[in-house]
């Protein structure tokens, strides 16, 4: 439970062993590599050119990957949208892909089929380009090699504006030349000039004063028509070709992907691994790797590096007072799923408790409190579960799963005795009142009906939250031997407050009444201590009296803290209305002829959703943020930093569990 | 007559005051989260809750305003007709969850789009983004409960 104890570890060594020690220490996965910083340490000359080598090869992998991605249908849902899946592989399956895509030349297929894709891209490409050219001079029935190269006689292909093209004719056959219109369109003329040579300069000269366009066609040969069929039917067939090579994508490159996949990762965790090279300490022939591990693994790791390597000398030690080791948490199974809470806020010192086992408790009950609805709470636990079995990504990124899975059952148990059920389900729909009474029975307030006892409740745990946090803060400071701040800063005010609070209590229950007079006067009494207490950081007497009056202001911060847990009642509420909104629509459009049935069941569902995932939501980060502001104030310092070890991770891919 | 009206008055500005505030806050962040998924589209997922959160105000508002028609019985049932006075309570009753919400879902909206730069540079700091922007919400909450708490308390 709680913050694991760390061990200092160095490992010295011969450097020819270096890259394997630390590929056993990699797939161990246990240490934290520190760097250490040592002047007479050598650097390795083969490193950096080893690093940009690896990362060429990762980013010309990431290519191949982009591009068959593009092709290949990889059976994408909709939960890939939120949370890229990963393939789960074991390490059979691993070797067995690897040599399948080399088997295959994986590599040369897939840059052929980029190549010949990239060329019949060009190609239709041009052709489309030629097409364009032709296609206005279609109509000409002649060939175009017939009216080229003439010994006396220019022929242009043009086109101008409408516009002028009548004063422009007349100009051209001014001169010994003819024009054809072939083609007009609403804007455009293409046309043909025929001209003696000898006027070729004069020809030019009213060309650029038209601004008439040509067209070189000099590539074609035949009746325009026969080109214009021979380049759609080369098209055709550079499409044809470019479909079979998509197929065969689409058949093979599913494998060639995974391989890749696969591939990709080795490369990625070469990379860190060599990365890593640098932290470490090197002379001409000997390394020094420092770093952190769990006191746990100490007795694996050594036992594994003494089976692998003759000579290396290992040192184990615990942490100075003066360091700070990186922080890893173990809980039992109920609470570690509460770790994803912790870890959003931060990760504890190393001279605090772990806070995840006392947020647990409270977190859970708050995010039941403010879904109160036993209906949501059976659809969120089960579909944490369908996801937890059916995702596959990392285990420690599936304790959010866990984490839903288990404030989905408190929240039936909230949803029940405040009777939610899908809102007022039994109580909308004629059909299910048979449930009614079961409802009922299960029901011990309507928060709708009775928002005070629900605000009272939700006051009531928060008041006990705040106690709390002050009571571990009280147990930390013993621990570090601050016995004074334990007494007078946390023990004082818990009585103060909780006698503060009791006697409000005696003067509205009566049967609290007989101790009335006791408490009120110990109430005094605690004041009294506060102020004799609180300002014994002051010199003179005056200020330390002053400020002891002072420090009774922070009444006003607790009471602030206790009415920020109000929002549960507000949260709580929400839920409820919203819902008991979405039954009233059903009721309205089911009574509609014919479609009702079908336009209340998609609003029933749909709404039903749009409200889960909401108020799911809401309750997530508000439970949260209670955690955060109102109960780590009271005692959690943080600035921990998470330990990280040398590890083999994936981008793509993921070790595939081992069922027993 | 008159009291009818009042009260549909304080149940629309409850509707449009968070609506108005939360539109404006979740366009804020809508933009700022566009902007950054046209470069890192695998960040959809966190950029969704960030968008999501200024929307809950218009929730809020919503759900004071049917608190005030049902109250009215304007749904079915036998309808109440509040005289004057009770109009101008419920009508006043509405007011901190509209005033509330207005402003702080557009407050909620701008923390909301700096938490999207922070997700831009640190994925892994969407949590902490998202904290930010629940302490915002705070408000429209204590707004909202005033509101329930008030309704609850006038008698019809």
């Amino acid at each position: 439970m709680a913050i694991l104890p760390m061990l200092r570890l160095h490992i010295v060594g011969h450097k020819s062993e270096e890259e394997d020690v630390l590929e056993v220490l990699q797939e161990l996965g246990v240490l934290e590599v520190e760097r250490i910083n040592l002047e007479n340490s050598l650097p390795l000359d083969f490193l950096p050119s080893k690093l940009s080598d690896l990362s060429k090869e990762l980013s010309r992998i990431k290519t191949d990957i982009n591009f068959l991605k593009g092709y290949v249908n990889t059976g994408g849902s909709i939960i890939d949208l939120f949370v890229p899946q990963k393939l789960s592989l074991s390490d059979d399956e691993r070797d067995k892909s690897i040599r399948e895509f080399n088997d295959n030349k994986g590599y040369e297929t897939i840059e052929a089929w980029q190549s010949s894709l990239e060329e019949i891209k060009t190609s239709i490409n041009n052709l489309m380009q030629d097409r364009e050219l032709l296609h206005p001079f279609e109509s000409l029935n002649f060939s175009i090699r017939d009216i080229k190269g003439f010994k006396l006689t220019d022929v242009f292909f043009c086109q101008m504006r409408n516009a002028d093209f009548q004063k422009f004719t007349e100009e051209i056959e001014a001169l010994p030349a003819v024009v054809s219109r072939v083609l007009q369109l609403p804007q455009y003329t293409f046309f043909i000039v025929a001209s003696h040579r000898e006027v070729a300069g004069e020809i030019r000269g009213i060309f650029s004063r038209y601004n008439v366009t040509t067209f070189n066609l000099d590539k074609f040969y035949g009746i325009p028509r026969e080109e214009l069929s021979r380049i759609n039917s080369r098209i055709e067939g550079l499409k044809r070709k470019e479909e079979e090579i998509l197929r065969e994508i689409g058949k093979n490159g599913d494998k060639l992907l995974k391989s890749l996949y696969v591939i990709y990762d080795i490369y990625q965790n070469d990379y860190t691994r060599y990365e890593h090279l640098n932290k470490v300490v090197h002379t001409d022939s000997m390394f020094l790797i420092t770093g952190w591990i769990r006191e746990k693994d100490k007795k694996t790791v050594e036992e594994t590096l003494e089976r692998g390597f003759k000579d290396l000398y290992m040192v184990t030690a615990k942490p100075e007072p003066d360091e700070e080791p990186p922080i890893a948490l173990e809980n039992n199974s109920f609470v570690s799923p509460f770790e994803v809470v912790t870890g959003i806020y931060g990760f504890p010192n190393s001279r605090e408790f772990d806070p995840t086992p006392f947020l647990a408790p409270f977190f859970v009950i708050f995010f039941g409190l403010c879904l109160t609805d036993a209906a949501y709470g059976v659809i969120l636990s089960i579909l944490s579960v369908y996801l937890y079995r059916n995702i596959s990504i990392e285990k420690h990124r599936k304790k959010l799963l866990q984490l839903l899975f288990i404030c989905g059952l408190f929240t039936i148990i909230a949803g029940a005795i405040t009777g939610g059920w899908f809102g007022n389900i039994s109580e909308a729909f004629s059909f299910l009142s048979f449930l009614e009474p079961i409802r009922k029975k299960l029901i011990l307030f309507d928060p709708l009906k009775d928002p005070i006892t629900f605000l009272v409740i939700s006051l009531v745990l928060g008041f006990i939250q705040i106690i709390v946090g002050l009571f571990i803060k009280m147990i930390l400071n013993v621990k570090r031997g601050q016995y004074k701040e334990a007494i007078f800063d946390q023990l004082f005010w818990i009585l103060f407050l909780l006698s503060l609070v009791f006697t409000a209590g005696t003067l509205i229950l009566e049967p609290l009444k007989p101790v009335s007079t006791f408490s009120t006067y110990f109430t005094i009494v605690m004041t009294i201590a506060l102020i004799a207490t609180q300002g014994r950081h002051q010199k003179s007497i005056f200020l330390k009296i002053t400020s002891g009056l002072g420090s009774l202001y922070s009444v006003i911060s607790y009471l602030s803290d206790v009415l920020s847990y109000s929002r549960l009642l507000a949260l709580g509420l929400a839920t409820g209305v919203i819902a008991t909104v979405v039954n009233e629509l059903v009721k309205t459009f089911s009574g509609i002829p014919v479609l009702g049935v079908i336009l209340g069941v998609v609003i029933f569902i749909g709404g039903h959703i749009f409200n889960l995932v909401i108020n799911a939501f809401g309750a997530f980060v508000h439970s949260s943020r209670l955690q955060f502001v109102e109960f780590f104030g009271k005692f959690f310092e943080g600035g921990g930093r998470e330990f990280n070890p040398l590890k083999k991770m994936g981008t793509y891919t993921i070790e595939k569990e081992v069922t027993e | 007559m008159l009291g009818t009206a009042l009260a549909i008055l304080g149940s629309a500005i409850a509707v449009f005051g968070g609506g108005i505030g939360s539109s404006v806050g979740v366009g804020i962040v809508g933009q700022a989260a566009a902007g950054l998924l046209s470069e890192q589209p695998e960040k959809f997922g966190n950029l969704l809750l960030l968008a999501a959160i200024p929307g809950t105000q218009g929730i809020y508002g919503f759900l004071a305003g049917f608190l005030v028609i049902s109250k009215l019985g304007l749904l079915g049932g036998t309808p109440v007709t509040p005289d004057l006075y009770q109009g101008f309570q419920i009508l006043f009753a509405c007011l901190p969850v509209a005033v509330s919400g207005l402003v702080s879902g557009i407050h909620q909206g701008k923390v909301s789009a700096a938490g999207v730069s922070m997700v831009a540079k640190r994925a892994e700091e969407a949590g902490r983004a998202l904290i930010l922007a629940v302490l915002v919400e705070t408000y429209a909450i204590l707004g909202l409960l005033a509101t329930i708490l008030l309704l609850n308390g006038i008698k019809l």
